[in-house]
């Protein structure tokens, strides 16, 4: 009896080590997974955190009418859609841009209480940071007593100041405390309660991961209040909105300095391609299941998960000749609730698109070759 | 004239236990031949090189106060722009081929892992390039051309530490507020009043807030923790 029983509680222990390793040194909040064993099985929960009152991460909306250069040359046409300003390899001297940020009164009154709301005591701030200069600059745009509505604000940056990539973001932040009563809400002066989704100045080529359907940033994990509790991780998706975005942390200096790399030979280059790989399959295979959960659920949800639907199921289904028999495949397997067999058929899939197998081999030769050189 | 080179990354071989320990004085011009480039404008280092001379005369070796008096005098030498000091290959260049002496005769060779990264890591942490330690500070720390808060923050080195090796530290108000209100309080308070000021930056926005106002949150959290501590911890001011 006793034996049986050892056996079961190793067997139950190996696989929670297995689902999640532990990392030494980390601190016993951080390296064990949150974890429920509900009638006899193991089940993994999922939690999140969050700031302690109504944060609006994506809020304010920063757009960028224009980008000029000293002698209000066009410097770069700003996308839209990545909230990316790539500027090309032209000689200029300082770069300004005439921004417009929007505040919707819809978002103050959903980050204060009603007895605020008259005379609501937010700044609105805009921040610039340069982590290759170290430049952290912060301009008071509106103050209080805040109106939501559009301020428009010129910002200059000068060449010498900054290198590698421009964030710029918008916060609003508390001007006073509020009475403690009104518990759900921010209350302390000084608090952030809603920002904006960055724009990225990229002042050199910068560090680009291919991906059609993500947004890729890289950032400080030990600096993103909300980012901070993955900041042993070296990446994390946010994909419950239009765009996906894949936030790479920063803070894995070596690391990153291999995804950034421009080289295509050489054995940084073959790391990078297999790093890429490491990421792309796990990015995948989140996205996938994503969509694929929406599916069961009726429909999907966002636009991105038709594309990446389109982007995988070849290879899932590679026998089925069109798109739509593709997807009353995957309906099917999703009916009888065989995410199993899915998940097979996707790891299969994602082996194939990503080509690990090969650039495991190149960067095993160009290893071997350097050896013996 | 000597100007200021890029150092390679390949030359990380360069950076030797016997360089360390100064076994090596230097590596010859023949040896870091092929691991140098031109940097991208003629930059004379005769300034900087009075500045190495003169702080290896004045200072014994190993001192701590170096820091503050070289960290001005080597910001002045070197007229970089931000953009330009980001390139982290000029320091490795000072450091590794250029001045070795100084790293050694500011820093004892007690641990190889901490010297090399006196050489070779980028970061304005105690066990990071030398150079670029010292003149970053100074640029994060400087008003135009006063230096007096470089001065003070470095003349405390537990309370520098304890500063650069956190991103709050790029922001010159933080600084300021961090020496106005930490120079003079024990060492255990201190470093836990400088933790418990960053663990509440995640809600509030540094960029917003000014000297007075840092000041003001800074002096409520010693006002805690100095509670908290009591006597206990509390052994002295930080050196």
């Amino acid at each position: 009896m006793n034996a049986r029983k050892d056996n079961g509680d190793s067997s139950r222990e190996r696989a929670r080590v297995r689902l999640w390793p532990q990392r030494p040194g980390a601190r016993r909040t951080q390296e064990r997974a949150p974890e429920t064993a509900t009638r006899g099985r193991l089940q993994r929960v999922k939690r999140e955190r969050f700031l302690p009152y109504p944060y609006e991460r994506a809020g304010i909306a920063i757009r960028v009418a224009s980008c000029l250069d000293e002698q209000r040359r066009l410097l770069a046409e700003p996308d839209i859609e990545r909230h990316l300003i790539e500027l090309d390899d032209r000689p200029w001297r300082s770069v300004a841009l005439d921004l417009c940020l929007t505040v919707t009164a819809g978002l103050v009154e959903r980050l204060l209480p009603e007895s605020e709301r008259e005379r609501p005591p937010l700044r609105l701030l805009l921040t610039v940071r340069c982590p290759a200069t170290r430049l952290r600059l912060g301009f008071v745009v509106a103050n209080t007593p805040f109106k939501p509505g559009a301020y428009r604000h010129a910002l200059k940056l000068a060449r010498a100041d900054i290198a590698g990539t421009v964030e710029i973001d918008a916060f609003l932040v508390l001007t006073e405390s509020i009475e403690a009563l009104y518990s759900k809400y921010a209350a302390h002066s000084g608090g952030r309660v809603a920002s904006s989704r960055p724009w990225q100045l990229c002042v050199e080529p910068r560090a680009v991961m291919p991906g059609h359907f993500l947004d890729v940033r890289y950032r400080s994990f030990d600096q993103d209040a909300l980012l901070k509790q993955y900041q042993a991780n070296l990446y994390r998706l946010e994909c419950d909105q239009e765009s996906p975005v894949l936030w790479v942390n920063a803070d894995q200096e070596k690391i990153a300095a291999i995804l950034g790399d421009r080289g295509t030979v050489g054995r940084r280059a073959r790391m990078r391609e297999l790093f890429y790989d490491v990421i792309a399959y796990g990015v995948w295979t989140l996205l996938f299941t994503r969509a694929a959960r929406h599916l069961e659920d009726g429909e999907l949800v966002y636009a991105w998960e038709e594309a990446v639907l389109r982007e995988l199921l070849p290879f899932i289904f590679p026998q089925k000749r069109d798109h739509a028999a593709r997807l009353r495949a995957l309906t099917d397997l999703l009916r009888y609730g065989d995410w199993p067999l899915l998940m097979e058929r996707l790891d299969a899939a994602l082996q194939a698109k990503c080509a690990s197998t090969l650039h495991m081999a190149n960067l095993v030769e160009e290893t071997i070759e350097r050896e013996t050189r | 004239m000597t100007l200021l080179q890029r150092l390679h990354p390949e030359a990380k071989r360069l950076v030797t236990p016997e360089l360390a320990s100064g076994e090596l004085s230097r590596w010859s011009e023949q040896q870091t031949r092929s691991f140098v480039d031109p940097w991208i404008r003629p930059l004379s280092l005769e300034p900087a090189e009075r500045v190495v001379k003169g702080v290896i005369e004045r200072f014994e070796p190993f001192d701590t106060a170096i820091d503050a008096a070289a960290a001005p005098e080597l910001h002045r030498s070197l007229p970089l722009s931000r953009a330009e000091a980001a390139e982290m290959s000029i320091w490795r260049f000072l450091a590794v081929v250029r001045y070795p002496e100084l790293v050694r005769h500011r820093w004892e060779n007690r641990s190889w892992a901490s010297m090399r990264a006196r050489f070779w890591a980028s970061g304005v942490r105690p066990d990071s390039n030398l150079f670029f330690r010292l003149w970053w500070i100074s640029e994060l720390t400087r008003d135009g051309r006063d230096y007096s808060l470089t001065e003070q923050v470095l003349r405390k080195q537990q309370l520098a530490t304890n500063i650069f090796v956190r991103a709050l530290s790029a922001y010159r108000p933080a600084v300021a507020a961090c020496v106005a209100v930490l120079s003079e309080v024990p060492a255990a308070i201190m470093e836990r009043s400088i933790r418990d000021l960053n663990k509440a930056l995640s809600t509030i926005v540094l960029e917003g807030c000014s000297e007075k106002e840092l000041i003001k949150l800074l002096e409520r959290i010693v006002g805690f923790n100095t509670i908290a501590i009591g006597g206990k911890a509390a052994t002295g001011p930080s050196e």
